[in-house]
């Protein structure tokens, strides 16, 4: 955990430092771009770390605004208590970022995005290793409103890639016919290479 | 309660009328048509349990100072931990800008608003997953609601609006009641359909709506 908001800080901090005093010619209307990468997360209130795919596409409608979507593919989470009751959390997410204005290709975001997640439970009557009679019983699968919201930063350093961080936080509940609601409280953090291209001309 | 939702209508009502003595702008507005997405707190409702939802709208401008807001939610609430209600809202409502119709970056346009919506509601028991002895209520019911709001224009096509509603449904209303269950010592809950009468709760939506298309196509 600490690892990686170090990285996220340091790879922040290098990409603004290389960013001063550029003009620049990317962050604009018109500029579409899309990212896929692989998103650790915490679940902050289960004590508990999950891994996702996470994939986005975002258009900027003006030159500080844009209009994104991110889909968020469950792959795997492990609970401190070794119980491990979440089968799968599956979210999509759609909403808007706010640009912060700066004179570079760096460029600094927050963003609200509302969103769903598809989610089951598992229940294993049996400790882990032990050997089991009984199958494990899946709980009913729930579709759960939830709320995020994320700042990060893109830097644009060249025509057709950027590198980019993110942080989310997300807010929700699985309610299902499970004995209990699990909190869906998580943090996640994204980055790596997106790749971009501009759909509309700059004017000379 | 009933005096609160009198006052709250009446309020309304007498302001919409003091503001309409206005006249409105050239009616350049008219056809532009948005998308947004939105969340939803829902509470203040009889069972007291706060409520999320998740949603979408479309708005289309029908004067320089009218909008319509076409929107369907859905929404999960958590009663005490034991049981879960599930609320799926559609509906439209008419916005109205008494003050100002500037949509501009930096601008800040206050409106009020009134509709109607049709909604499903379920109310279920969480169990244990061994045992299926849940027994869920459902209701169909019409609502109507009646609101203010505020969209601020972070671009031109692009606007954050925040609105606060009274939906008040008319229906039979799904009752719950959490107990201590003397038997088993755990908390426990009674789900009861009533008769057809008022049920109510405030709605807050946060949406994020970016101009799409101007319908009409006018010439400026």
């Amino acid at each position: 955990m600490k690892t990686i908001i170090s990285c996220y800080l340091i790879l922040a901090t290098c990409c603004y430092s290389f960013a001063q005093k550029e003009k620049s010619s990317f962050i604009r209307k018109g500029l579409l771009r899309a990212q896929a990468t692989i998103s650790p997360g915490v679940l902050s209130e289960e004590n508990a770390s999950t891994i996702s795919l996470h994939g986005n596409l975002e258009y900027y409608v003006a030159n500080n605004v844009s209009f994104r979507g991110d889909s968020y593919y469950f792959l795997h989470s492990r609970f401190e208590n070794g119980i491990n009751p979440l089968h799968f959390n599956h979210s999509v997410f759609s909403g808007a970022s706010y640009h912060f204005k700066t004179k570079s290709h760096f460029d600094p975001y927050l963003a609200i995005e509302p969103g769903i997640s598809f989610t089951e439970l598992i229940m294993n009557p049996c400790p882990d290793g032990a050997e089991c009679l009984v199958g494990p019983i899946y709980g009913d699968r729930a579709i759960n409103p939830l709320i995020s919201s994320a700042f990060g930063f893109n830097f644009y350093f060249e025509r057709w890639f950027h590198l980019f961080g993110e942080t989310r936080y997300i807010y929700g509940k699985h309610l299902s016919n499970a004995p209990y609601p699990l909190s869906l409280s998580e943090l996640r953090f994204s980055f790596g290479l997106g790749f971009n291209l501009n759909l509309i001309r700059k004017k000379e | 309660m009933k005096k609160f939702i009198s006052l709250f209508f009446l309020t309304l009502l007498s302001s919409s009328f003091s503001f309409s003595q206005e006249g409105s702008g050239p009616n350049n507005e008219s056809g532009k048509l948005q998308l947004g997405l939105r969340s939803t707190v829902s509470t203040f409702s009889d069972a007291g349990a706060n409520g999320m939802g998740a949603g979408g709208q479309f708005r289309l401008k029908l004067g320089s100072r009218l909008n319509t807001d076409w929107f369907a939610d859905y929404i999960t609430t958590d009663i005490s931990g034991i049981a879960k209600r599930t609320d799926y809202h559609i509906g439209w409502s008419v916005l109205y800008y008494p003050f100002n119709n500037d949509i501009r970056k930096g601008k800040f346009t206050p409106y009020i608003l009134a509709g109607h919506c049709f909604d499903w509601t379920a109310v279920k028991k969480n169990g244990n997953i061994y045992a299926t002895y849940n027994v869920p209520q459902k209701r169909f019911s019409s609502a109507v609601q009646s609101g203010v709001g505020a969209h601020y224009n972070l671009a031109d096509n692009f606007d954050v609006s925040l609105t606060a509603q009274y939906m008040l449904h008319l229906g039979k209303d799904i009752n719950t009641h959490v107990f201590q269950n003397e038997i088993t010592g755990q908390k426990d809950i009674m789900i009861t359909k009533e008769e057809i009468g008022l049920e109510g709760h405030l709605l807050i939506n946060l949406s994020l709506n970016v101009y799409v298309a101007d319908l009409w196509n006018k010439k400026k």
